[in-house]
């Protein structure tokens, strides 16, 4: 049920190693900010990810990103960035594509859609834990993005109550499935 | 004079379609390879897991078609633990997979199809929009897609458990059964999904078969290939998505097999080529002679237009009539052009909605028996279903505690492999002459790829809404001579 106005969306799939970044980060996010917002989780992708977006007036995405840069870097994106395209089929409908169809059909899509890109190692191991590189880095992507998460939803430093997080169990798909 | 190779399989770090084309000495294409990224290391998770968890598990592989996965494991699971489930618990799973095929196909059709037949092949870039037939539609039918998506899917969570990753399946039945009460929502939304798929088979033939330029485009030579076709049918060889056995026509309409799931591995075999981690499958009986058409190579396809040519028609009396009309107007079985499938896929829509309206109105689907409880050890089992983009094959073995000691899975879009990569040369032998490349070959190889809508690496995410393809195009030295993409890192 939607509570608030900002939603902050984790996706990415628990059984792909380092593309499961997305769900972990939201996950533990959900646990230190507390800001009302709407921390959701989410395996779907491309339209099923509407029907988590509509009726949100604000949205940041967190998910991970292959880009060429350094495994653990944050990368920013605004979803005013990139050109809806058509495309091959319903696996490769992406945000830009979401947004276009939603104006053009006077769906209620977040007039402000941001993505947060973490980039990761290795996205086609089937595996429930994180490569070795991104497991060492995991605190300090977890800080990074929610500094940035501050920045994006204009959160009130002096309420936000952080703890300095341990490193994760490896095994985090066991906490997602729980969830 | 000696031709340089250069195969470089796709690197797990890039995570787009590479093609990789070579010339000859005159210019002109010899050869060209499509690599994609494969997920690898699951029959190394799988092991030692409880088999009774692989319908979560692998319903995880793919965030566009768990179901389908789902559905293949609950059936292996019968097999595994040699029970069969109820008759309510059978005709409950058939239902909910032919509400899942409606919804995916729908969205497919009005979402992504479009382009190809409203603006066609030659159309700029910046025309070729995602909205697709919606565009040509109207925004009140685009509505209704997404409104009728979102009544399916919400009846699916109901009893589904979540219509992301079900928690439904269970050897021997399933875990939530209807009540009478329930049951008339499910008739409801049936009745609506029966109307809007006639709607959509009726704007189909008004768009598309009204356009004769686009009839030449399905028919074109570019877009055939004679290949074996592959599909489930029932004990009459009618089409069905959820139960039944594998039939498989050679090129000329004739059948050649008919065998279980449980036998897959007799009739199909793997051809490795060094270029791709992609595995190509290929019937085992005529065997691997290439990447090329006829009757002597094992080359074979799947999903709809497969299923259309290997059935002897649909058990719903409108989808049936509508399989007719399909073989008159392209002149007989077995139809061997690939852009047919959109047309297919339509007739599809139809059939899974009025097989869920079939199995929504039984009055057995609402009693509570909807289980039988295994009492075997397990040891070996076989699902085999439908999946949207075609058949997809479970096969678990486990030790007598029921944990995994081996898993296979072949997806649906392995077996359209190797016609992919057919398609694709095709297209690059048509758009290539002299060494130059057009533009216009990337909307060309667009249209094949989307008529075969692939599902490649579906866990990760591509931010764009493209399948990101780079084109190599290299002389007969493996030099490059020019590389056109879809896709760029670089922010506008």
């Amino acid at each position: 049920m939607k509570k608030n106005k900002i939603i902050v969306l984790g996706i990415g799939n628990s059984i792909l190693g380092d593309d499961g970044i997305g769900l972990k980060v939201v996950n533990d996010l959900s646990k230190l900010v507390r800001e009302p917002v709407d921390f959701i989780q989410t395996e779907e992708m491309g339209f099923g990810l509407l029907d988590f977006m509509i009726d949100y007036e604000q949205a940041v995405i967190i998910d991970s990103i292959q880009a060429g840069g350094v495994p653990g870097t944050i990368h920013l994106f605004s979803i005013d960035d990139f050109n809806p395209n058509s495309t091959v089929s319903n696996h490769y409908v992406g945000l830009p594509e979401l947004g276009a169809m939603s104006a053009q059909m006077g769906l209620n899509f977040p007039e402000k859609v941001n993505i947060i890109g973490i980039e990761i190692n290795d996205p086609y191991k089937i595996t429930d834990q994180f490569s070795e590189e991104i497991h060492e880095k995991y605190e300090s992507i977890l800080n990074k993005v929610n500094e940035e998460l501050v920045k994006l939803c204009d959160f009130k430093k002096d309420k936000l109550r952080i703890r300095r997080c341990r490193r994760p169990n490896p095994r985090f798909s066991e906490a997602i499935t729980r969830i | 004079m000696g031709r340089k190779i250069e195969i470089d399989p796709i690197t797990r770090l890039e995570g787009h379609g590479k093609i990789e084309i070579f010339l000859d000495d005159t210019g002109t294409v010899e050869k060209a390879y499509l690599s994609l990224p494969e997920l690898r290391g699951f029959e190394v998770f799988s092991l030692n897991k409880p088999a009774e968890l692989m319908p979560q598990i692998t319903s995880r592989i793919c965030g566009v078609c768990p179901m389908a996965h789902h559905m293949a494991a609950t059936l292996a699971l019968d097999d595994l633990y040699s029970i069969q489930p109820t008759a309510t618990a059978d005709k409950l799973r058939e239902m909910v997979y032919n509400m899942f095929m409606f919804e995916d196909h729908t969205l497919h059709f009005y979402i992504l199809g479009g382009p190809d037949f409203i603006v066609g092949p030659k159309a700029p870039k910046a025309e070729r929009n995602i909205l697709g037939v919606i565009g040509k539609v109207g925004i009140e039918t685009g509505k209704k897609v997404i409104e009728i998506r979102r009544e399916v899917r919400e009846l699916m969570t109901a009893i589904a458990g979540k219509v992301i990753h079900p928690v439904w399946g269970l050897p021997g039945g399933v875990a939530k059964g209807l009540t009478a009460e329930e049951q008339k929502k499910y008739i409801a939304t049936a009745e609506k999904c029966v109307e809007f798929a006639k709607f959509t088979l009726q704007t189909f033939k008004d768009i598309v078969l009204g356009n004769k330029e686009y009839v030449d485009i399905i028919t074109s030579e570019m877009y055939t290939h004679h290949t074996y076709y592959m599909g489930m049918v029932d004990e009459k060889n009618k089409t069905n998505f959820y139960r039944g056995k594998i039939r498989v026509i050679d090129p000329e309409g004739k059948e050649f097999l008919k065998f279980s799931g449980k036998d897959y591995q007799e009739h199909l075999a793997e051809h490795v080529e060094p270029w791709t981690y992609v595995k190509f499958l290929y019937l085992k009986n005529v065997g691997w002679n290439g990447f090329k058409d006829g009757k002597d190579n094992g080359v074979y396809a799947v999903a709809p237009l497969a299923r259309l040519n290997v059935s002897e028609g649909f058990s719903t009396p409108e989808a049936q009539a509508s399989y007719e009309e399909y073989f008159d107007i392209l002149g007989g079985k077995p139809v061997h052009h690939t852009l047919a499938t959109h047309w297919a896929r339509v007739i599809e829509i139809l059939y899974a909605a009025e097989r869920f309206l079939q199995l929504a109105k039984d009055p057995g689907i609402i009693s509570p028996d909807i289980r039988n409880m295994p009492v075997e050890k397990p040891d070996e089992g076989f699902g085999v279903v439908e999946a949207p983009r075609g058949t997809l094959f479970h096969h678990y073995k486990t030790d007598e505690n029921g944990l995994l000691t081996q898993a296979n899975l072949l997806v649906a879009t392995q077996n359209n492999a190797a016609r992919v990569a057919m398609s694709i040369e095709k297209a690059a032998k048509g758009l290539i002459k002299n060494g130059m490349a057009d533009d216009g070959i990337l909307n060309m190889v667009e249209m094949a790829l989307r008529a075969y809508d692939p599902c490649h690496a579906c866990g990760t995410h591509t931010l764009p809404g493209q399948m990101p393809i780079s084109i190599k195009v290299r002389n007969n030295q493996g030099e490059l001579l020019d590389e056109i993409k879809n896709f760029c890192y670089e922010k506008k």
